[in-house]
């Protein structure tokens, strides 16, 4: 028996590469309009892309909520932007994929957010016009690549907070500020005390070659979680 | 500004970021993303530039509206449009 037998994950997250053509098992896991959605998408990686993403969302909600068994998901897309399983309240789900691989993550105790970019990526906007000036204070000096990275790390994890539907609304990249050492995300610029942790966030190297940031919405605490135990390109929590 | 030039440097923005598209044979009205294989840093990069080339401030929650090419140019000429005015 394993650890998450006996405490069953609130929130997993998987990653996937992506192929150049999806195979007919993962547009099965598409739901009619998500599949006329992307049989419409022009080029060819984005629809690549857009059908993994979907299969790989599929397959981790089917493993987290098993009751839903293996019929395509039905997925709506909420006023915010926000995309949710139809009539599962209870479920948060988050979405990202980048050139080479997708990352999905499904949880059940609050709002989740994933975001996957390559390591080796190097055009990253400029910083003024993404991070806070604290978070430019504290990025300080250190080599190009070293600075990069951290950059990278900011990216991630402010794509994923926002994607975890982190209060206060609306969330820009402006208006909250990461705290890598206390691993989580604050409001910032006024929209929130900055003491006031809006999300937890924890970074993953997958593969060596992809920066995965996982973000949990804040919320009070849920009996039954287990320590977040990544495996590979997957974990759970 | 005109219409047409907001659309041109559109165009000639997104040719930098996605070099290996054709920006020219887009559909105007289709998601940038989907149509070029952009994601949000490609994004905010493409924003970010067009923002310096017409020295236009362009907040965050208007980003949105910039998702199409059409909505892009709409969105630009109602803002230069205002400052102009």
């Amino acid at each position: 028996m394993t650890t998450e037998d006996e405490h069953p994950a609130a929130c997993i997250w998987r990653t996937r590469p992506l192929p150049t053509v999806p195979s007919e098992g993962d547009w099965a896991a598409l739901s009619a309009l998500d599949r006329r959605h992307a049989e419409g998408i022009a080029h060819p990686a984005a629809r690549t892309r857009f059908v993994i993403g979907r299969a790989l969302l599929h397959a981790a909600v089917t493993e987290l909520a098993p009751e839903l068994g293996h019929a395509p998901l039905e997925l709506e897309v909420a006023a915010s932007g926000r995309l949710d399983v139809a009539g599962r309240e209870d479920l948060h789900i988050s979405i990202s994929h980048t050139r080479g691989l997708a990352a999905a993550a499904v949880s059940r105790d609050g709002g989740v957010g994933i975001d996957v970019e390559p390591i080796g990526r190097d055009d990253l906007p400029p910083p003024a016009v993404w991070l806070t000036e604290e978070e430019r204070r504290r990025l300080g000096g250190g080599s190009r690549h070293a600075r990069r990275r951290r950059l990278l790390r900011l990216w991630v994890a402010k794509e994923a907070a926002i994607k975890a539907g982190v209060r206060p609304r609306p969330v820009t990249r402006r208006t909250i500020e990461v705290d890598e050492e206390q691993r989580r995300v604050v409001g910032a610029n006024g929209t929130a005390a900055r003491t006031e942790e809006i999300a937890s966030v924890s970074w993953f190297v997958v593969g060596d070659r992809f920066l995965v940031a996982l973000a949990r919405a804040a919320i009070p605490a849920v009996s039954g979680r287990t320590a977040l135990t990544p495996i590979g390109g997957s974990g759970a929590r | 500004v005109n219409d047409r030039e907001l659309r041109d440097l559109v165009l000639e923005v997104l040719s930098d970021i996605a070099p290996e598209t054709d920006p020219a044979a887009l559909d105007p009205t289709e998601d940038l993303r989907d149509e070029l294989d952009l994601d949000s840093m490609d994004e905010l990069n493409m924003i970010t530039r067009i923002s310096e080339r017409l020295h236009l401030d362009i907040p965050e929650k208007d980003y949105p509206e910039m998702r199409t090419l059409d909505g892009a140019v709409r969105y630009l000429a109602g803002r230069t449009g205002a400052l102009a005015g």
